[in-house]
């Protein structure tokens, strides 16, 4: 048997060893024996804090009768390598497959109760002695208990100053300020750190790789979208200064039919390329300047049917809005652009002898403010549906198919949702936009 | 006298239709097509009031309005741009008004009257 100096010594140096490790399984398998053998331990149950779920899970529960193997193979006194070399390759199922490691792996406790009830190991990140039967809770002196911790050790595991979990040990009276094993314990922390990151890494690259069509889609789409928004200005901004003067130049040429047609055309061609290119300005303006208020939802679809109103003189409009439905909380400049885009898309399908109506209902709905648009001009083919808010889709030979790929945007922006579906006669709309929740809980 | 406005845009027809439009109302009107040319104009000819394009090659109407506002505080500045977004940027709080440019000049000219009042 080699003394005890020498061990320690073969215990830190192994602990350097583990760096190397791939899976984390195997790391706490092939090192925690070893810690158990060095320091006579007999329980060791360690959790490992999840990022994703945000709290400590219960991983590792390993017990003195399953690491005599070590004892063995140190009776025949191998040196570091050939020690290294076996416990780096053994396999763990036996040490895995055990009835403590099961009960440790299935202790059913809430995230919160581990933290509260044993430390807070965001908080405590020093080796501290504890008395089970001075914790809060009881489920967790149970739970302890009956995995036979009375008195037990809470060694803390934080690498790169951040906490990545931390281990029970019993029996409690060793002394594990022991420089070698202080050593042994940030080391095994960083190794499990490191393979922590290194699995968020490969899991990022592996996402990556799945949607690298999609992402390479977005990309093209984002730069698409951006070329186009600064010809779209060009042209917006070229027009402005054409379209005043030819304005002015019309006024001057002769009476004759030929010449007023002509400027007719060049007039509404100036007009529809103008417009086109607000569109897409619209289409491409950043969230960023989203500008949300209170609004007052009947006071805002009046004053739109009375922008609207122009256009077909002859459509109805009936609103019926909820009390509890009426304030919205939206960039009022953008929320007025999707009802006059709505109206007038109703009001441009709208074919036919009868009279044209638009219907505005508004409910509350749980924590939605949900808004229906209602026409009777004629809907759209089933297979057509899923395509209208798409950009540049459109089946009026004048539109620019951006009306309701804004209207779409617009919404997303304020978190909400939009929808729609044919009804008899006509095509309804749904948007539910979200109620703000205010400070103390309630909601506007 | 008339009162004179400086028109700076790199656009000729939006000079053109400015000056126009500007000199039916009555105003005397000033081309710059830069803003290098726009402050030496304004320090020679003291208009009374100056419409701002922003998007320039050169010197930025943002700067161009720093500068004006620096040698004469109290000369209205409207700028006049396609971007309505450079409304959050806060160098164009200095200017007296923010116009987004359109083919219709009812609003800029409603503007320049107030201003000029």
């Amino acid at each position: 048997m080699k003394n005890r100096s020498d061990v320690e010594k073969l215990l830190y140096e192994f602990a350097l060893l583990l760096q190397q490790e791939t899976d984390l399984r195997h790391l706490y398998f092939s090192s925690l024996p070893l810690l158990m053998y060095v320091f006579d331990l007999e329980k060791i149950v360690l959790f490992k804090y999840s990022k994703r779920k945000q709290c400590f899970d219960p991983k590792i529960g390993l017990i003195k009768e399953k690491t005599d193997f070590i004892e063995k193979i140190w009776k025949n006194n191998p040196s570091l390598g050939e020690l290294s070399q076996y416990l780096l390759n053994m396999s763990i199922d036996s040490l895995y497959e055990t009835e403590f490691n099961r009960t440790i792996r299935e202790m059913n406790l809430p995230c919160n109760d581990i933290s509260r009830s044993i430390i807070n190991p965001f908080i405590e990140k020093k080796i501290k002695n504890i008395n089970i039967n001075d914790l809060k809770n009881r489920h967790v002196i149970n739970i302890l208990k009956n995995i036979g911790i009375t008195e037990t050790t809470y060694i803390p595991l934080t690498a790169r100053n951040s906490t990545v979990g931390f281990m029970l040990l019993s029996p409690s009276d060793k002394n594990f300020n022991n420089p070698i094993f202080v050593s042994f314990i940030s080391l095994l922390s960083l190794a499990i750190d490191n393979l922590i990151n290194s699995k968020e890494v490969s899991r990022l690259e592996e996402f990556i790789e799945i949607n690298k069509e999609d992402i390479m889609q977005k990309q093209r789409l984002y730069e698409i979208g951006k070329t186009a928004s600064t010809i779209a200005h060009e042209i917006k901004n070229t027009l402005v200064g054409t379209i005043g003067l030819f304005d002015k130049l019309s006024k001057h040429i002769d009476n004759s039919d030929k010449s007023k047609k002509y400027a007719d055309i060049i007039d509404t061609e100036l007009n529809k390329l103008y417009r086109f290119a607000l569109d897409i300005n619209k289409y491409s303006k950043s969230s960023s300047f989203t500008k949300k208020e209170l609004l007052d939802l009947p006071e805002l679809i009046d004053k739109v049917i009375e922008m609207t109103a122009t256009i077909n003189p002859k459509f109805v409009f009936s609103v019926c809005i909820d009390k509890n439905a009426s304030k919205i909380y939206a960039d009022k400049e953008q929320i007025e652009q999707v009802f006059v885009n709505l109206f007038k898309n109703s009001m441009e399908a709208f074919k036919g002898d009868k009279e044209g109506t638009i219907r505005v209902i508004a409910k509350k709905e749980d924590d939605y403010i949900v808004i229906k648009i209602r026409d009777n001009s004629g809907g759209v083919s089933e297979s057509k549906l899923s395509e209208i808010t798409k950009p540049f889709f459109t089946t009026k030979s004048y539109g620019t198919g951006l009306g309701l790929s804004i209207v779409s945007q617009i919404i997303k922006e304020h978190n909400g949702t939009i929808d729609f579906k044919n009804i008899p006669n006509g095509l309804e709309c749904t948007i539910k936009l979200p109620i703000p929740k205010i400070n103390n809980g309630g909601s506007i | 006298m008339s009162k004179k406005i400086m028109v700076v845009d790199d656009e000729e027809a939006i000079r053109l239709l400015y000056k126009e439009e500007f000199e039916d109302e009555g105003y005397t009107v000033i081309e710059c097509e830069n803003g290098e040319e726009a402050l030496e104009k304004f320090q020679k000819e003291k208009p009374d009031l100056v419409v701002l394009d922003i998007a320039m090659p050169g010197m930025s109407g943002l700067d161009v309005l720093g500068k004006i506002k620096e040698i004469s505080p109290n000369t209205p500045v409207i700028m006049s741009t396609a971007y309505s977004h450079y409304k959050q940027d806060f160098y164009t709080w200095v200017a007296d008004a923010y116009i987004v440019k359109s083919p219709d000049l009812t609003q800029l000219k409603e503007k320049i009257e107030e201003l000029l009042k």
